[in-house]
């Protein structure tokens, strides 16, 4: 894992209340990641790394590298 | 997509009306979800709602908005042609709001006393059917459109719901331009989003529905059209940000879910109506969406 993709699972595990250490975590397996975090997820690294989530993009989002793709991050 | 027009009516006025009891939001959220307060309030951008009393309902709410409104035009209710009540929650299952209306108003027997029952969409398919009997009958028709959604919340839409009433006036005018109208169903989803003794709704599916769905329709519908203003119902506040930028409309949005809450279809006549106030004239794109799964959508003269 590289400094990017630590630093990124670090600032989700602060908003998500507890630690992940994989990019591969589904919503799913996340039982704080509902329909509300999901929105909070988005607002929050959009204003982190300076990116818009498209509306349509939003639902699409699955899991944890879907989140950091859009960031701009390539795992 | 099917689009309806209908010529030949005028906007009147709009007017609505808000139970007495306004909640901070925050402290609604910092109550029910403690460390989560901040990611609600985030996400939904309402930071106070409209909360009705035991008393407060929504064909209370429209009836005051209509006396109001017909008052300040100085309507002649004998000449009203018909009432059409928009609501998911009704004063009485039985009767509907529109026959209460007809007496609580003091309206006419003759007119005709339309209910419909729609949640978030209900705006513009009331507009339609009220707009349709303005051509036909020739006389003003009244849109009530309200709803007391509070008493139903669950813990994922008590942070997010307000109650309100409104009315609406239309009358026929040779010289108006035709109105369109377009609509969208999917019945096969209503479990995301239902009244079955409570609020019950699926966050993702619900936000899918907007996202992909009325986006789409709305896109579509505006294909070689243009608004002036974009009145969207009122989910919550990024929901609606994020819609109109996507169809280009940011400059043109009207907000009013920060400062009142989610108030079901009511929230597109409030943000007409405020937006009215504030002197607007043009063309108006009103969306609403939500419960069946449905949407609809008008583009009309103001």
């Amino acid at each position: 894992m590289n400094t990017r993709e630590s630093e990124f699972l670090s600032f989700v595990s602060g908003l998500l209340g507890r630690e992940l250490n994989s990019l591969d975590l589904r919503q799913g397996d996340v039982s704080e990641w509902d329909s509300v975090m999901h929105l909070r997820l988005v607002l929050e690294l959009e204003e982190k790394y300076a990116i818009h989530i498209p509306i349509d993009q939003v639902p699409k989002i699955a899991s944890l590298r879907d989140f950091f793709e859009l960031t701009g991050g390539k795992a | 997509m099917n689009v309806l027009q209908v010529a030949g009516v005028k906007l009147a006025g709009v007017r609505f009306a808000l139970p007495k009891r306004e909640v901070d939001n925050r402290e609604t959220c910092q109550l029910l979800f403690g460390d989560k307060a901040e990611s609600i309030l985030k996400t939904s951008g309402i930071l106070k709602r409209r909360v009705a009393d035991k008393g407060e309902t929504s064909l209370g709410l429209s009836c005051q908005a209509a006396e109001e409104l017909l008052g300040t035009l100085a309507v002649d209710k004998t000449t009203i042609g018909g009432v059409v009540a928009v609501s998911f929650t009704p004063e009485l299952a039985m009767p509907g709001n529109a026959q209460l209306a007809q007496a609580r108003l003091g309206l006419g027997n003759d007119v005709a006393a339309i209910d419909l029952n729609h949640a978030c969409a209900g705006y513009p398919y009331g507009l339609y059917v009220a707009a349709s009997l303005v051509r036909d009958l020739q006389k003003p028709v009244l849109l009530l459109d309200g709803d007391v959604q509070t008493p139903y919340a669950t813990m994922n839409t008590a942070a997010i719901l307000g109650d309100a009433g409104s009315a609406t006036l239309l009358v026929p005018d040779h010289d108006s331009g035709a109105w369109e109208f377009a609509f969208y169903t999917d019945g096969s989803r209503a479990g995301e989003l239902k009244l079955d003794g409570k609020l019950v709704m699926d966050g993702f599916g619900v936000f899918r529905f907007v996202a992909i769905d009325v986006v789409k329709l709305i896109a579509g519908f505006m294909q070689g059209r243009k608004a002036d203003l974009f009145v969207p119902h009122q989910a919550n506040v990024y929901m609606a940000r994020e819609l109109a930028r996507k169809l280009d409309l940011a400059d043109r949005l009207a907000i009013i879910g920060d400062k009142y809450g989610n108030l079901a279809s009511a929230s597109v006549a409030v943000g007409l109506a405020e937006a009215m106030a504030g002197g607007f004239g043009g063309k108006a794109l009103l969306a609403g969406f939500g419960g069946g799964l449905s949407a609809g959508v008008a583009l009309i003269d103001v």
